[in-house]
């Protein structure tokens, strides 16, 4: 006995130093951190880094997420890390923990207390005012294309400084996922849209308690029987040994061991709860436990946790799958019996004929009632309820020989004819009423988040016939909504026009818009081009005929640092028709160009030299890109016929990013009158600017908007200085 | 005709199907009977399916989800009432339980089903007797 204790003991020690040494722990401060931002919903990836003689670092270790560059994933760095130059990431959190101003790696000047000329070891972290002053913190310093939000250690390490800033990193978090929802519901799959209509369904709230009575109810079952009997001599230990004494036959031979193993696994979370506390309290984060449990077991965090290469993290992952299908074993058998006991119990109840009766009326007469007022689509969950209420009563009506028409009296027929006429008259009547009066709009705030720090840009989803109530705007930024501008600074008027009415005078500005139509806009109007075109390198671009040359081919140079996958690499070119026929039309043609058969991070930049079919041309110049998998992996694109290179005009590539509006274009300077071109814009919407001293009312033309019906649903609103604080 | 007129329409049918007898009409008229069982169920069906077509999947989900909603509302209603006062009791104490250690979410969710079985409780309690015939 003495022996299995001493064995036991040991055998949690060993799990826990296990875990302490797992690379979950913080060994540096580096994954200290990393877990820190991770723990305010930030993807976070770290490098691991040597020195050499010349006390340069190189990357030993790449990033975890590699393969996530440019999504939003954040690399985090110490300065002390005076990394190479060369390496390069999207987002890079960049912790000043030195003195050495001089470190040329530094995006703004920083130390372990300032940042460009704050000292936060001389401010009250207390004072409202600082809170101010570590928004500054959030604003992104963007030095060649890469972004850094740079943070004095100081920060992390002071508690009430840290708690500030945890806000503003969650909201940045936040902030982060809309871009990503951009669009609304047209650009979601109809999977993803079903989720989340499910998700905010009342039912699935009511289902889930349901099942959760029941999970209890299987487990519990046996206990509720003997504890409602009156017999005190059922509470002895035997109690415990026949809760679960209901198996099926397949399961009954082995469950005494099946209900011991799963004891014995579920024994392990103790261990595990007191490690995580353990680290929580070094953290200074009471709800670490909870949080690292419920983030492992998300299913939505499934391909980070695989990804993750933490063995602690999978091994917890695989240790819960095998608890829950230990946990189906063991209450399989009382969920077969439970469903068997309510069929008896259905068969064997009988209704009263009076309820029965009126409940059929009662929830014929409020559905169709209803259905006056009421449009189907807001009504689905309650008309499925009603029709499942009306099966199942027709059903047990006919099980038991029941003709309704009987049940009722003359008096109570002509009650319920009557009460069907109003019904028919409501249904007649109101939406004619309805016709002609004004739409009564219901008013909530614009910015409806109960957080502290709320950040542009911001995604709001709204209900049908909701205005906002007025958001003063302060800043000095261009605010937009989804393609439309709505503030400038010191614009008296703003009028937002389709691109295709594209004039090139005065002070304007070209908004991104949806990709094919803003195509085919600068087909129809080539004068746009030189505004967008780019100096870098896109996958976007333009070119002319280059018919009757030698055979063309196409080069592709490939970076393989961040492993991409193999992929089938296609052209696609988009030209306006040439002959009279096919004058107004646009045609696209779509060549496989490569099949890609993937490379590895040792092969660096692979070139990719292959025969290009192309077809003939429609027009003497034509927008082609090139698609089938991240534009981010390649480095550069050539035309070749023989031994000349095609001129290509590369256009802005962030044309090709659908997933977040950007200003493509704007004249210098400001201006009174300024326009606003975008392929999504699709009637004129002129916005005078009238400030008042608290500031700009956002929600005056947002409104506007909303009753024209153009806004998408999430609608963006968002800056041309990306990260800005919008409540606080 | 807007969808909503659609579906009015149907329940009407169904109405007249149900309350009114039919069943003279067509022995009347087709030479037979057994329309009044037969019929409104069809009807319901095509409700339904117009429904999901509306709806897409998610009215599918829905059904799902409402059938067992509903499964689970008349068990409980039929079980023994002392069994629902002492499951009550239970998620009660485990409610504190997790509350003293600071999961309060979750603390929250078993607060919601102690409400739910005390509600359903006192409704078993209120209606039983004039629902179910004995």
């Amino acid at each position: 006995m003495n022996k299995s204790i001493t064995k036991f003991t040991l055998f949690f020690a060993l799990l826990g130093i296990a875990f302490l040494s797992s690379g979950t722990m913080a060994s540096n401060s580096v994954d200290y951190y990393k877990e820190l931002f991770r723990s305010w919903n930030l993807t976070i990836d770290t490098i691991e880094t040597q020195e050499d003689t010349a006390g340069i670092n190189y990357v030993v270790e790449p990033p975890e997420n590699v393969n996530t560059i440019g999504a939003d994933s954040y690399l985090l760095l110490l300065s002390s890390q005076k990394l190479s130059p060369g390496f390069s990431y999207r987002n890079i959190i960049l912790i000043c923990d030195t003195d050495d101003l001089l470190n040329s790696a530094l995006p703004a000047p920083c130390t372990y207390t300032t940042l460009r000329d704050i000292n936060f070891s001389l401010l009250k972290p207390d004072e409202s005012i600082t809170s101010n002053i570590l928004g500054e913190v959030i604003r992104p310093v963007v030095v060649g294309g890469v972004t850094y939000y740079v943070v004095p250690e100081i920060l992390l390490v002071t508690p009430e400084y840290r708690l500030k800033l945890g806000n503003y990193f969650k909201a940045l978090a936040d902030a982060d996922k809309v871009t990503l929802e951009r669009g609304g519901a047209l650009s979601k799959t109809p999977v993803f849209d079903t989720v989340d209509k499910l998700r905010n369904s009342s039912i699935l709230e009511g289902s889930i308690y349901a099942f959760a009575l029941l999970t209890v109810v299987l487990l519990a079952g046996r206990l509720l029987v003997l504890l409602g009997s009156r017999s005190r001599s059922n509470f002895t230990k035997e109690l415990f040994v026949v809760v679960y004494r209901r198996p099926l036959n397949f399961i009954r031979k082995n469950f005494d061991v099946i209900i011991f193993i799963f004891f014995i696994i579920s024994t392990l979370y103790i261990p595990i709860i007191y490690a995580l506390g353990v680290r929580g309290a070094l953290m200074g984060d009471s709800g670490y436990a909870a949080s690292y449990i419920l983030n492992t077991l998300n299913p939505t965090n499934f391909p980070q946790v695989v990804m993750s290469k933490n063995i602690f993290k999978l091994g917890f992952l695989g240790y819960n799958y095998i608890l829950g299908i230990f946990a189906v074993l063991v209450t399989l058998p009382s969920f077969i019996s439970i469903i068997g006991n309510s069929v008896n119990k259905f068969r064997a109840f009988s209704l009263k004929n009076d309820f029965i009766k009126w409940a059929v009326v009662a929830v014929m007469w409020v559905t169709t009632a209803l259905l006056a007022f009421v449009e189907v689509e807001n009504m689905i969950s309650f008309l499925i309820g009603s029709l499942s209420f009306l099966m199942l009563s027709l059903v047990y009506m006919r099980n038991r020989k029941i003709v309704l028409v009987t049940l009722f009296n003359k008096k109570e027929g002509s009650i319920i004819i009557a009460s069907m006429v109003l019904t028919l008259t409501l249904n007649i009547t109101y939406p004619i009423y309805l016709n002609g009066t004004p739409i009564k709009y219901s008013h909530e705030p614009l910015i409806g988040l109960n957080k502290e720090i709320v950040l542009f840009p911001y995604s709001k989803k709204w209900g049908k016939n909701v205005l906002f109530r007025p958001h003063f705007y302060n800043g000095i930024s261009k605010v937009f909504a989804d393609g439309y501008l709505t503030y400038n600074q010191g614009a008296q008027k703003i009028i937002n026009r389709p691109l295709s009415a594209f004039e090139d005078s005065g002070n304007f500005a070209i908004i991104s818009g949806k990709i094919e139509p803003t195509i085919e806009i600068l087909l129809r109007n080539p004068g746009i081009l030189p505004l967008i075109q780019s100096n870098s390198f896109s996958t976007i671009f333009s070119f002319a005929d280059f018919a009757g040359q030698q055979a063309p081919r196409i080069e592709l140079a490939i970076i393989c640092t961040a492993n991409p996958e193999p992929a089938t690499i296609n052209l696609e070119i988009y030209s306006l028709g040439r002959d009279e026929a096919e004058q107004n039309a646009i045609i696209t043609e779509s060549i496989e160009i490569l099949k890609f058969p993937g490379c590895s991070s040792s092969d660096g930049t692979k070139i990719f030299e292959v025969p290009l079919g192309m077809p003939p041309l429609h027009e003497n110049f034509v927008i082609a890109r090139v698609v089938g998998t991240e534009p981010s992996i390649f480095l550069e694109v050539k035309l070749v016929t023989g031994d000349t290179e095609i001129p290509l005009t590369f256009l802005n590539k962030d044309i090709l990013n659908e997933n977040k509006y950007s200003i493509l274009y704007q004249t210098p300077g400001t201006a009174k009158f300024i326009t606003s071109y975008s392929a999504d814009v699709e009637k004129e919407f002129p916005i005078d600017v009238k400030t008042t001293e608290e500031g700009f009312d956002l929600s005056a033309p947002i409104n506007e908007l909303m009753k024209m019906g153009v806004l998408n649903n999430p609608f963006i609103i968002w800056t041309d200085q990306g990260i800005e604080v919008i409540q606080r | 005709m807007s969808f909503n007129a659609l579906i009015y329409i149907l329940y009407l049918v169904f109405f007249i199907l149900l309350f009114l007898p039919i069943d003279t009409f067509f022995v009347r008229v087709v030479g037979a009977k057994k329309f009044s069982t037969t019929l409104p169920p069809l009807l319901l069906i095509v409700i339904f399916l117009l429904v999901m077509i509306k709806s897409g999947i998610i009215g599918v989900i829905y059904a799902a989800l409402t059938f067992a909603g509903l499964w689970a509302f008349f068990y409980g209603f039929l079980s023994q009432r002392k069994h629902i006062y002492i499951l009550a009791i239970i998620l009660f104490v485990s409610c504190i339980l997790f509350h003293v250690l600071g999961i309060n979410k979750i603390a929250e969710f078993f607060a919601t089903l102690v409400y739910l079985c005390l509600a359903l409780g006192a409704f078993k309690d209120v209606f039983y007797d004039r629902i179910v015939d004995e």
